[in-house]
């Protein structure tokens, strides 16, 4: 155990986290997004993730392209992808009920990591940008500029999903259809539509922080499982339900990690998310920002 | 023979393997306030959720318009001018009042009427205004029947089906429901209610079914019914 020698180290630490958070951050609401719709965990979503991360390597092995144009490429990709995976099959299974659609989401898991293993190898792979070494600094503090763009770009992404919830009439019946499908149906609402677009959303959600984390992580296919359940517990910080409540769980559970990695060491960051999701579940179900919502009739 | 809006005919329904409604016949006439009655547990619920497409019946035929309603879904019984008020209200309870109201008028064919419909569901009901940035969640019930009610306005229904909106209401309350109730069937809307408030319901429906244990039992004019010694019995609690 070793406390910090400056407040220089402290913030770098926390901007470390914040950093880190970011990522857990967007793949956390597409995580919530998805809970919405089909009322179970997403256990692919971190497999998804990592098809985006290699969609990415390969974009960069044989064009010139930087990866972050690959936000431009994967989003539409990714929704595409999910609106297929939707209503090829979760839309069929989704009626037999909440435990045959978990099962085929970790057949899915599994199956795509295996894929990915047999046409990619196990071996891993790095992404590298122009600007991998390029860093400001402000106060002592450094901001590697790959990091900053990462944050951008979660910042938008959030932004963009809390707009079209908030704003427009498809959003709306989004988490109207999240709250109670049947009164949606009543009112002309097509559930499996607004289902679909959901599910493509969190899709596309898991392509952006696929993107995002292949530039600071080296990866393989089966690294995205950790992923799952970082997003998982961010979304358990944040509450479910909650845009900005899955980013900012998300960031919590980032610095968390990076504070617990520096001060107790690297071995035990992990450690001390799941002792805190653990908490969480126990004396906090509805999150540490989620209100305590009334019992449904 | 007046318009009919709605024809059931012969309809079976189950649940599983338990049958909860025998070959049950009934009409609705256009512009008119007509009324299921029935105790607890007697399918009146049940013969809505037919209606709206939430249920499908066994056997028989649901006629709406002139036309059958064949496998009907209740994303499209909601596109064809049925609106259905559930029973227990069902709101979006985080979402907010407005935005409750707005999904009324998600269909295409209303949504562009979705500012105008907005000011006849706050002239009928003022209160919703009021509290229109607040989650619906947080109404009281009266305010919350309201709202299911407007929700289903918002729609522009032909046919409006209310699931007993007056259910654990004050009674100054379930006045206001009914004669709003009267109002809308004034300007138009065809309205079958489904009610446990027997007095009230005599008081403004047109026309009366009676449910019992899944079977139509008795059908007449409120003052026909009054008179009636079986449903005086049954209803009023008394005889003569």
């Amino acid at each position: 155990m070793h406390w910090f020698s400056s407040l220089t180290t402290f913030l770098q630490v926390l901007v470390n986290g914040v950093f880190l958070g970011c990522m857990y951050g967007v793949a956390a609401i597409g995580l919530s997004l998805v809970f919405g719709c089909m009322q179970i965990i997403f256990i692919a979503q971190g497999a998804v993730m990592i098809l985006a991360a290699y969609c990415i390597f390969w974009m960069i092995t044989f064009t010139p392209l930087s990866p972050f144009w690959g936000f431009l490429l994967i989003i539409p990709v990714f929704v595409g992808f999910g609106f297929a995976m939707y209503t090829g099959l979760f839309q069929r299974v989704a009626k037999a009920g909440k435990n045959p659609s978990l099962l085929l989401a970790f057949g899915l898991m599994v199956l795509l990591e295996h894929l990915m293993a047999f046409f990619f190898s196990s071996d891993y792979r790095t992404v590298k940008t122009k600007y991998a070494s390029t860093a400001l600094s402000l106060a002592g503090v450094t901001f590697s500029v790959n990091r900053i763009i990462i944050a951008v770009v979660a910042l938008v992404a959030t932004t963009l999903v809390f707009l079209f919830l908030k704003r427009t009439i498809l959003g709306k019946a989004v988490r109207a259809v999240s709250e109670d499908m049947g009164a949606a149906a009543l009112l002309g609402m097509r559930p499996e539509w607004v289902s679909a677009v959901t599910f493509s959303i969190g899709i596309g959600l898991a392509g952006v922080a696929g993107v995002a984390t292949c530039v600071i992580f080296p990866f393989d296919p089966y690294f995205g499982f950790i992923f799952s359940l970082k997003a998982l517990i961010a979304v358990a910080f944040g509450g479910l339900g909650s845009v900005g409540g899955a980013l900012l769980g998300g960031v919590i559970l980032g610095v968390l990690e990076s504070m617990s990695a520096y001060t107790i060491g690297g071995g035990w960051a992990d450690a001390v998310a799941y002792a805190a999701f653990l908490l969480i579940l126990v004396f906090r179900p509805e999150g540490l920002l989620g209100r305590s919502s009334p019992e449904k009739a | 023979m007046a318009n009919l809006l709605l024809e059931v005919e012969n309809v079976d329904v189950f649940y599983g393997v338990a049958q909860a409604l025998w070959d049950v016949s009934f009409s609705v006439e256009e512009r008119k306030i007509t009324a299921l009655l029935g105790a607890n547990g007697a399918g009146k619920s049940t013969l809505l959720k037919t209606i709206s497409g939430v249920i499908r019946p066994a056997k028989g035929r649901i006629v709406y318009a002139g036309s059958p309603l064949i496998d009907c879904k209740p994303e499209k019984a909601a596109s064809l001018g049925i609106s259905h008020v559930p029973e227990g209200r069902r709101l979006f309870s985080g979402l907010t009042v407005l935005e409750n109201l707005e999904l009324g008028a998600y269909l295409p064919n209303v949504r562009p009427l979705t500012k105008e419909s907005l000011e006849r569901v706050f002239g009928l009901f003022p209160v919703l205004k009021k509290r229109m940035r607040q989650a619906a969640g947080t109404l009281s019930g009266g305010e919350q029947q309201m709202l299911a009610i407007g929700r289903a306005l918002m729609a522009r229904p032909t046919l409006l089906l209310l699931d007993e909106p007056s259910l654990g209401l004050a009674p100054i309350v379930v006045k206001l429901l009914f004669d709003t109730i009267r109002v809308l069937n004034r300007d138009g809307v065809t309205i079958l209610l489904v009610e446990q408030n027997v007095k009230k319901t005599l008081d403004i429906a047109d026309y009366v079914f009676v449910l019992k244990t899944g079977v139509m039992r008795m059908e007449g004019q409120p003052g026909q019914l009054l008179t009636d010694r079986e449903f005086r019995q049954a209803f009023l609690g008394r005889i003569g």
